[in-house]
């Protein structure tokens, strides 16, 4: 069995990334050297995109990027382009958007009446002043889901600091996305989400991304509800197995849906909010 | 406390500068599925140093994962002056005999997986040495540290006329995959039918010494006396579980336990009185999934209790941390683990013998 060694970019992810690890003891482990199979890189900074580029170099196997938020397209571009032409991997582990349980969710039919709403609160994934970070997961998580075609309409800071508040369609149906993202550490973190179609519903519950709490999948039809079996797993946890299994293959597909995601929000992201991608 | 060197330990969440030494003495599942998992999310307080398992090869693939070295002997390790927590893992027929070297050996905390003993001469070895030792003995009976259980219990008056404990388990092997990433080989359930009266009760005391032990010290904060209870009935569920229900002192204590072969598990324990209702529903072993959640219900309403983010086996080891750093005094006496085993040895004992005299 090949174990492949793990090295961080900064030490700010050093808690998160070492927990993780230690439920893969087989797979990884740590090396203190500055060039290792893995790095891991904080997607928390503005910069992370820099960053992973920069690690790409020193990473034989691949670059995993811990919680990335929302950054600038450009230095995004760069990155997709230079993991392409080195063959190597970049992996987004996503908390929310990469929970394994999304994968045993059925979407309704989507029509006139179809409504899709999110409420997302407590998250340590953003931190205060960046409510837009929680507002993109929940971007993400629709894309994930399988709605493909999400755009957005407005993203408005309330507060300004603790909630910003998504309203959007998918472009393929008339159906009306409401999405509201509160940072709230008085409440327990957790994503709700409540897609309603004509005759069928889903509502999935996803638990905040550094637990292996398991996430409710409920699906609803006329014959009555089926949940989804509980899976104890973080969506990092669930990123970091994919490395290892299928390093060239999911990979990509999540890098353009991120990109695609990242092109919805620049056109309503603040001033201020640009200005600290500088 | 031995001071740390790596690059790992620059992590500025850390309040200490140093961290506190653990050795296991075992290197078999236990160690992999659960505790290193749980101390890979305290390393800014613990650094395994060393290991010791009579089988040198797990002895080594298991310091190979937490940089430790590993001991000659049973001797080399316990005179390792860098453990100040040393942790018994070893099979459970053997957890007295090495708990009571560690307590002679006065290290500071001394840490046994449970069941601390598997019968009453056993336990009785152990309390001898632990009066005499200066160390801290802590059982791995992770649902007495659960934030929430804490929480809940500090509520509950003793009017306890009902408690009812309640688990249903898929198999272990799931449950360690998603905390280790490994699990041990165990062979396919089968359902043996009938079974003779010898392996009825060979069976439900493994059952209560290795599943309702979770819960024995649980039900003694609630009814006191269940440690001299009589057993009112007594059945064994096959291929692994147990039906029982007990008289403690007048509160009646159903337990019921499985272990089964579908996805959803089940962990609850609840209390009825007069006056008032207790409910914890807990996350099921391994899983680093939070803590219990659970209310306490009462003449004035309910009381909800939201899950915290970490779990029984986290918080053992940070009581053991505070322990060993002399940071406040969170773990029960001694005697309170001790006379837990006693309870869940004279339940499993009593049971083993109303089964065989029925049969």
């Amino acid at each position: 069995m090949t174990m492949w060694t793990v090295s961080i970019d900064e030490p700010t992810i050093t808690r998160s990334v070492r927990a993780i690890l230690g439920s893969l003891l087989d797979d990884y482990s740590w090396t203190p050297a500055r060039r290792a199979d893995v790095i891991a890189v904080d997607g928390s900074r503005d910069d992370w995109p820099a960053r992973a580029h920069r690690a790409l170099g020193r990473a034989s196997r691949g670059v995993v990027v811990v919680e990335p938020t929302v950054c600038a397209l450009e230095p995004f571009d760069e990155l997709v382009d230079s993991t392409r032409q080195a063959g190597r991997t970049v992996l987004l582990a996503e908390g929310i958007a990469g929970h394994a349980a999304l994968e045993h969710a059925t979407l309704p039919q989507l029509h006139g009446t179809s409504f899709v709403e999110l409420v997302g609160t407590g998250f340590a994934i953003a931190a205060e002043g960046r409510a837009h970070d929680l507002a993109f997961c929940q971007v993400r998580l629709l894309q994930e889901l399988g709605l493909r075609e999400v755009t957005v309409s407005s993203l408005t800071d309330v507060g300004p600091a603790v909630a910003a508040t998504v309203r959007g369609t998918i472009s393929s149906s008339p159906a009306v996305i409401d999405l509201l993202a509160t940072i709230a550490s008085g409440a327990p973190g957790r994503y709700e989400l409540h897609l309603t179609g004509g005759a069928e519903a889903l509502h999935v519950r996803l638990p905040a991304p550094d637990t292996a709490s398991p996430a409710l999948v409920q699906y609803t039809d006329s014959s009555g509800s089926h949940q989804a079996p509980a899976l104890y797993e973080t969506g990092h946890r669930t990123a970091w197995k994919q490395l290892l299994v299928q390093p060239h293959t999911s990979a990509p597909r999540r890098l353009d849906r991120f990109r695609d995601a990242l092109a919805l929000f620049q056109p309503h992201l603040t001033q201020a909010v640009e200005e600290s991608f500088q | 406390v031995s001071a740390s060197s790596d690059v790992w330990t620059a992590v500025p969440t850390s309040a200490l500068p140093l961290r506190i030494g653990v050795g296991f003495l075992g290197a078999g599942p236990a160690v992999r599925t659960v505790h290193l998992p749980t101390l890979s999310r305290l390393t800014d307080l613990f650094q395994v140093h060393t290991v010791y398992d009579l089988d040198e090869q797990a002895a080594f693939r298991v310091a190979g994962m937490c940089e430790a070295r590993v001991a000659a002997d049973l001797d080399d390790f316990l005179n390792d002056a860098a453990l100040d927590v040393v942790a018994v893992c070893t099979p459970d027929r053997f957890h007295a005999q090495h708990t009571v070297r560690c307590l002679e050996a006065n290290k500071s905390v001394v840490f046994c997986e449970k069941p601390l003993a598997t019968n009453k001469e056993d336990l009785a070895s152990i309390r001898t040495a632990a009066q005499a030792s200066s160390s801290t003995l802590v059982v791995g009976t992770m649902h007495t540290f659960d934030p929430v259980w804490r929480a809940l219990s500090a509520r509950v008056s003793h009017d306890i006329t009902l408690v009812r404990s309640r688990i249903t388990l898929p198999l272990n092997t799931k449950f360690e995959r998603w905390a280790a990433g490994w699990s041990r080989p165990v062979p396919p359930m089968s359902n043996p039918g009938k079974l003779d009266p010898a392996a009825q009760a060979a069976l439900i005391s493994d059952a209560v010494l290795g599943l309702a032990m979770h819960d024995v010290p649980l039900i003694r904060r609630l009814a006191p006396e269940v440690a001299a209870s009589s057993i009112v009935s007594a059945r064994v569920i096959t291929p692994f579980g147990y039906a029982l229900v007990l008289d403690a002192g007048g509160t009646v204590v159903q337990l019921t336990g499985l272990i089964h072969e579908h996805w959803e598990p089940t962990w609850e324990l609840e209390a009825i009185g007069s006056s008032q209702h207790l409910y914890t529903s807990f996350t099921p072993s391994f899983v680093h999934a939070g803590s219990a959640r659970g209310f306490h219900g009462h003449s004035q309403g309910r009381h909800e209790f939201e899950p915290r983010a970490w779990n029984g086996y986290e918080a053992e080891w940070r009581s053991i941390a505070a322990q060993a750093t002399d940071d406040g005094a969170p773990l029960p006496p001694v005697t309170e683990f001790i006379d837990d085993c006693e309870a869940a040895l004279h339940i499993a004992g009593e049971a083993a013998k109303l089964l065989g005299e029925e049969s």
